[in-house]
């Protein structure tokens, strides 16, 4: 009976909530529709600014071309989407000391439709650069715009140039190397872009041990695709190669369960470079020939000239490139077996000689 | 093997009133000890790191704490095999150059003989087996294999121990090589261990030998006939004169002290010889991370047609240099923000020219703005000396657009 009567009144209050909200709001929904129109008949004035506490001049004029082309606009998603607090004209003063300050509070917005990938930044470098007080650190906003928000990887070359815009260096670096020219100049769809190995919103620091061990796997998963490497004559063995080397095993088995092993082996990128990657027929690549000792001596300050020669490759081994190798495992391989089956059928005749033994003296 | 031929002590135990015959000394069960010991650490920790990806790798590291440890006590063991080598080498030279003890180990033909005659016994075509001297071809092939195993896992250990010192005098991929003989090596000894010893003298009958140094007469008899016959006959070999002894113990003693020093200098510059590489790699960005792009934008880019050649890049034109070179020099203020009104950007625009009036007149260099007021120079972008005479002639030549 309790029970009842508490559900009755909840409905009741429900339903004078919703007249409430239909009285209150009503004129606000009906200014929603028509916002873009009715916003625009001041903010598309380009002379209106504002200067803001600390100095800065903010202006606050809305290109209507801009927000036309916008993917919101298309999408009829108009002003108050985003500028919720906004019901009425003339609407209150903004109290926001620098632009930053405004930046970060209306940001926020995002969240109400794009949760989930605001939830991921959160989890982000970025995010921790922030709460350390870094207040630079970039927001939705910094990479996808405002009110001029387009597809952000159309081209596909957007994304790293938009992370370009404060990573320049490694950006230059970046457009130089055999994946970012491939990016920038061919507009190749295979090639990866910042996001493909960062991460697009959950952006993890690169330093860290976890995202270290984890980045031959990272290379792997477009180095061990066999179709998409026959289409560069690359081979896609490299990676399952690499696992089974002394770096690989250490990297890949030992590092992935004891993290507090007291050495360090060498990934993919401690070769081949991270951003500034190049063919390994690239004379200036430091997997070139010519360069490879050079590599090498990055870990193995004393290695002289043959010591190259004791990296295999991520080739098989074979004996035209590694007769050594290769004569060895074959002796082992041959003789290991011919010893064992010699043994085991030698000492078999003796259980089989002694069983008959013993049971001929039971018998008897 | 001395010691078996120099003391058929009647050791009787108390319960059977039976005699027995000094099989291995203390010093050589010391050393069986130490190998077995070691050997068993050896192919423990070293097998999971043959098949590093196997669960059971996994679990027995686990075992002995891990990759780093494990390596550890790997890297200790070997040293303790590698003692009780050079030991066992000078234990032996000792038996053969001052004791004079004939060459028990070596092959002859008689162990062929005997597994011949073993051979018809297992298959039921003889009434008994071969009658063994002190050791058997099966205790021989053992022996031998040992003595091979731990030189070709000495050599291949040291390649990989010192990586960098073995490239310097050999083709670096002997280093690969020394490391599929060293895994190959090891299954194989392993393996044999497992088959042959473990059932020679462990299974067919556990023979305690080996720690107690002791064989009993029926011990001797159903595996040692002919040494036992010999033993029996008093036509073993005996003890030298303890005067000779003394003479050649005095000329063995500085050689085996300089051999052991040699070869115990050797363990130790192989267990330090090299620091292979660095313990923690550098890693980290070459260039600073974030330096923000400010205040121009990067244009997004698009894929730009590869230029032809041939259109002139370089040529006295407008299109050929001059565009280029305002573009650069020029563009900031009188680019599309025509700053003066005037705008370099296209040749019509700068023959327009700005509130001033046209920067160029083609073909009248002194009319022209632009040389008037780079002549005056101290303007922002102000073109060199060199640059000028080459807009100036441009002009003069009746400024060509291409």
């Amino acid at each position: 009976m309790i029970m009842h009567k508490l559900v009755l009144s909840r409905t009741f209050w429900f339903g004078i909530g919703l007249l409430l909200l239909v009285f209150f709001f009503f004129p606000a929904t009906a200014l929603a529709e028509g916002t873009e129109e009715y916003c625009l008949s001041c903010h598309g004035n380009p002379e209106l600014t504002l200067t803001m506490e600390s100095g800065e001049t903010l202006s606050l004029y809305i290109s209507p071309e801009m927000l036309e082309q916008s993917i919101h606009a298309a999408k009829g998603i108009t002003c108050n989407a985003c500028h919720a607090e906004i019901q009425t004209y003339p609407h209150p003063k903004l109290e926001y000391g620098t632009k930053r300050d405004l930046s970060r509070a209306y940001y926020l917005a995002c969240q109400s439709c794009h949760s989930v990938n605001y939830d991921k930044t959160m989890d982000s470098m970025h995010a921790q650069v922030a709460e350390a007080g870094n207040l630079a650190a970039p927001i939705c906003t910094d990479c996808h715009g405002t009110h001029d928000i387009k597809s952000p990887n159309h081209p596909r070359s957007l994304v790293s140039t938009t992370c370009g815009k404060c990573h320049t260096e490694i950006y230059d670096q970046y457009a130089t190397s055999v994946h970012g020219g491939a990016l920038i100049q061919e507009d190749n769809p295979d090639v990866p872009v910042c996001t493909d190995c960062h991460g697009v919103h959950n952006i993890q620091d690169p330093r860290l041990e976890s995202f270290l061990i984890a980045s031959p796997e990272l290379c792997a998963n477009c180095h061990a695709d066999q179709e998409l490497m026959a289409k560069y004559g690359l081979n896609a063995d490299v990676y399952n190669l690499y696992k089974l080397s002394w770096h690989g095993v250490d990297v890949t088995v030992y590092k992935a369960r004891w993290p507090t092993i007291w050495h360090e082996s060498a990934l993919c990128i401690d070769c081949h470079g991270v951003h500034d990657i190049l063919k390994t027929d690239d004379p200036a690549s430091s997997v070139n020939p010519a360069n490879l000792l050079a590599t090498c001596q990055k870990c193995h300050p004393n290695a002289g000239p043959n010591w190259t020669g004791a990296w295999t490759g991520h080739n098989e081994i074979s004996r035209e490139r590694t007769p050594f190798v290769y004569y060895t495992n074959l002796f082992y391989t041959s003789f290991t077996p011919v010893v064992l089956w010699i043994s085991a059928i030698y000492v078999l005749l003796q259980i089989i000689r002694a069983t008959v033994e013993r049971g001929r003296r039971a018998l008897r | 093997m001395n010691d078996l031929n120099s003391s058929s002590i009647a050791d009787a135990p108390a319960m059977k009133n039976e005699k027995t015959y000094t099989r291995f000394s203390l010093s050589q069960r010391i050393e069986h000890f130490v190998l077995l010991v070691s050997f068993t650490l050896l192919g423990i920790t070293g097998l999971p790191q043959k098949y590093p990806t196997q669960q059971w790798s996994d679990f027995v590291l686990r075992i002995f704490g891990g990759i780093e440890s494990a390596r550890q006590i790997h890297h200790i063991s070997a040293i303790a095999l590698m003692i009780v080598s050079v030991y066992h080498v000078i234990a032996v030279a000792y038996r053969i150059y001052v004791l004079r003890s004939p060459l028990t180990m070596l092959p002859l033909l008689d162990d062929f003989k005997h597994l011949f005659q073993d051979l018809g016994y297992y298959l039921g075509m003889r009434k008994h087996k071969g009658y063994y001297g002190r050791f058997n071809y099966a205790e021989k092939v053992e022996y031998l294999a040992v003595v091979w195993g731990t030189l070709v896992m000495a050599i291949t250990g040291f390649m990989m121990w010192n990586p960098i010192a073995t490239a310097r005098f050999l083709p670096g991929q002997w280093i690969p090589a020394a490391k599929a003989a060293h895994g190959g090596e090891a299954l194989l000894a392993v393996l044999s261990i497992l088959i042959w010893h473990f059932y020679h003298v462990h299974l067919k009958k556990f023979n305690k030998s080996m720690f107690t140094g002791k064989l009993t007469r029926e011990e001797m008899e159903h595996e040692h006939p002919a040494e036992l016959a010999q033993l029996e006959s008093g036509s073993n070999q005996t003890d030298p004169e303890p005067t000779m002894l003394r003479k050649r113990q005095q000329i063995f003693a500085p050689f085996a002290a300089g051999f052991a020093l040699l070869l115990g200098l050797g363990i130790v510059s192989f267990v330090t010889f090299e620091e292979t590489a660095i313990q923690t790699i550098n890693r980290g960005e070459s260039v600073a991370v974030f330096v923000p792009l400010t205040p121009t934008p990067r244009p997004t880019p698009t894929p730009l047609p590869t230029p032809e050649p041939g259109q002139g890049v370089g040529a006295n034109t407008w299109s050929g240099q001059y565009e280029a070179l305002f573009r650069n020099r020029c563009g900031t203020c009188h680019g599309i923000t025509s700053v003066g009104g005037l705008s370099l950007a296209t040749l019509e625009q700068a023959i327009k020219g700005g509130n001033s009036g046209p920067a160029i007149v083609p073909g009248d260099a002194e009319e022209s703005v632009l040389v008037q007021v780079q002549r005056a120079g101290g303007h922002p972008g102000q073109l060199s000396a060199d640059e000028l005479g080459r807009v100036i002639d441009w002009i003069n030549q009746g400024a060509p657009e291409r």
